[in-house]
């Protein structure tokens, strides 16, 4: 077997790169379709277990260290939020009020609401695995309910949209990846100013596509458009830092600052174009 | 139980993409990470012959494209073409002095960098070299520590022509 192994080792090589060229094009028009591929389903089975069981080891050497090191500092701090803690008690007496009518707002809204939300809080299994993709791994897949083209969002904002799925797992594009682009509007009443916002690679976004006289400033929030369809209207994406002028295209483009630090994401909650937010 | 040397490989090629893709990014310096996956593929290819280098090479790039989720064809075919380079070393150079080891790292981890880009270009070129660059020479800190540990799966009778 071993001299089989050594004597056709052109053959070997030859045939893991039909294979490996099999293994890309059946990958390609898996996720084109939006259907599970066997292949990554399989290795995500392996890895996903050994992602999740080094993510907590992870999080908690990272809690154990951070408490080592920042002791004093910690006990200094538990003093003073504990005599904080005293007066907000008092206030929060007065928030309970504010709160039950809130409880029962949300109630009737989501009563008002279509049923066919339901979304998912998934756990992120992993964070940009490759310098040159913006994606994570989330703990849930197809068994929990997640599909492609579902929305990841955080209580702060936009994270990016799921584009393949196995059992499992699901891989989320973010927003900041160069191929990832979200229809933007700025959410100033006097702006409403429409685009579209791209990523770049980087830590920042481009919101694009907008007209020369557009009413775009710095500090402006950027909400998603809802136009494509993909994306529901009204979710936060991130503030305006600078605006730039194309004057070649006769365009004003926009540098957004994300509202989510998707380095520090551990949850996201998953849901579909339909869920129209509040 | 004693696992085959060849198992060992897997489950350290195996766990170097988990460890990747939980990690890497906390070590993010400059928008360079380094790229563990690859890290180990180069110290095995190093320390085996061609066509048992290119297996790795698959395996490396089957498990990164799944992980990423995104150009599995690529990755594939780049961190094959990684492992073919590196293993056709061994009837070249001797690949055992460290010198030889960080420099076959680091011009291996460039050209399969190269041939990841012919097959999935990326926008910003720039960027592109900025981040290539960066990350074979990061990659450089963990080389000589990890193939210390792969040759001590390998075993030591084999040598130069071990092929199992």
């Amino acid at each position: 077997m071993r001299n089989l192994w050594r004597d056709n080792r052109f053959r070997v090589i030859a045939l893991l790169a039909v294979l490996a060229l099999f293994v890309g094009i059946q990958h390609n028009r898996a996720v084109q379709r939006g259907a599970t591929n066997p292949f990554a389903e399989a290795v995500m089975a392996l890895v996903a277990p050994v992602q999740s069981a080094l993510r907590s080891t992870g999080d908690f050497l990272s809690d154990f260290g951070y408490g080592v090191v920042h002791g004093r500092r910690l006990r200094e701090e538990n003093k003073r939020l504990r005599q904080e803690m005293e007066a907000l008690r008092a206030e929060q007496v007065a928030q309970e009020e504010l709160r039950q009518e809130n409880e029962r707002l949300r109630r009737l809204l989501q009563f008002a609401q279509t049923k066919k939300i339901r979304p998912l809080v998934a756990r992120v299994l992993a964070i940009q695995p490759s310098a040159y993709f913006h994606t994570l791994i989330v703990g849930c897949g197809q068994a929990e309910g997640v599909r492609p083209r579902m929305v990841a969002v955080t209580d702060k904002g936009l994270v990016g949209l799921v584009y393949m799925v196995t059992r499992h797992t699901a891989h989320v594009l973010l927003i900041t990846d160069p191929n990832a682009s979200v229809g933007a509007r700025v959410q100033r009443a006097e702006s409403r100013a429409v685009g579209v916002c791209r990523g770049r690679g980087e830590d920042y976004l481009v919101l694009t596509f907008l007209s020369k006289d557009a009413d775009v400033r710095p500090g402006d929030v950027v909400i998603t458009s809802g136009l494509g369809g993909v994306y529901p209207a009204g979710i936060p994406i991130g503030v305006v830092e600078q605006v730039m002028e194309q004057r070649q295209a006769g365009m004003r483009e926009a540098r957004i600052k994300p509202f989510v630090d998707v380095t520090r994401v551990e949850e996201v909650l998953l849901t579909r174009a339909e869920a129209t937010p509040q | 139980m004693r696992l085959p040397a060849w198992l060992k490989l897997v489950l350290l090629i195996l766990f170097a993409t988990a460890v990747q893709a939980v990690f890497a990014h906390r070590l993010r310096f400059h928008g360079v990470q380094p790229d563990f996956n690859k890290v180990v593929l180069i110290c095995i290819a190093v320390n085996t012959s061609v066509h048992v280098a290119t297996a790795y090479g698959f395996l490396s790039g089957w498990l990164m494209g799944s992980v990423v989720g995104m150009s599995v064809g690529s990755y594939l075919i780049s961190r094959m073409m990684l492992g073919a380079l590196l293993g056709l070393l061994e009837l070249r150079v001797f690949r055992h002095n460290p010198i030889v080891l960080i420099f076959s790292a680091l011009t291996g981890s460039m050209l399969c960098e190269a041939v990841f880009f012919l097959f999935s270009p990326q926008q910003n070129v720039g960027r592109w070299v900025s981040l290539a660059v960066g990350e074979s020479l990061y990659n450089l800190v963990f080389v000589v520590p990890v193939s210390a540990w792969v040759r001590r799966i390998l075993p030591p009778s084999t040598g130069l022509s071990y092929t199992s």
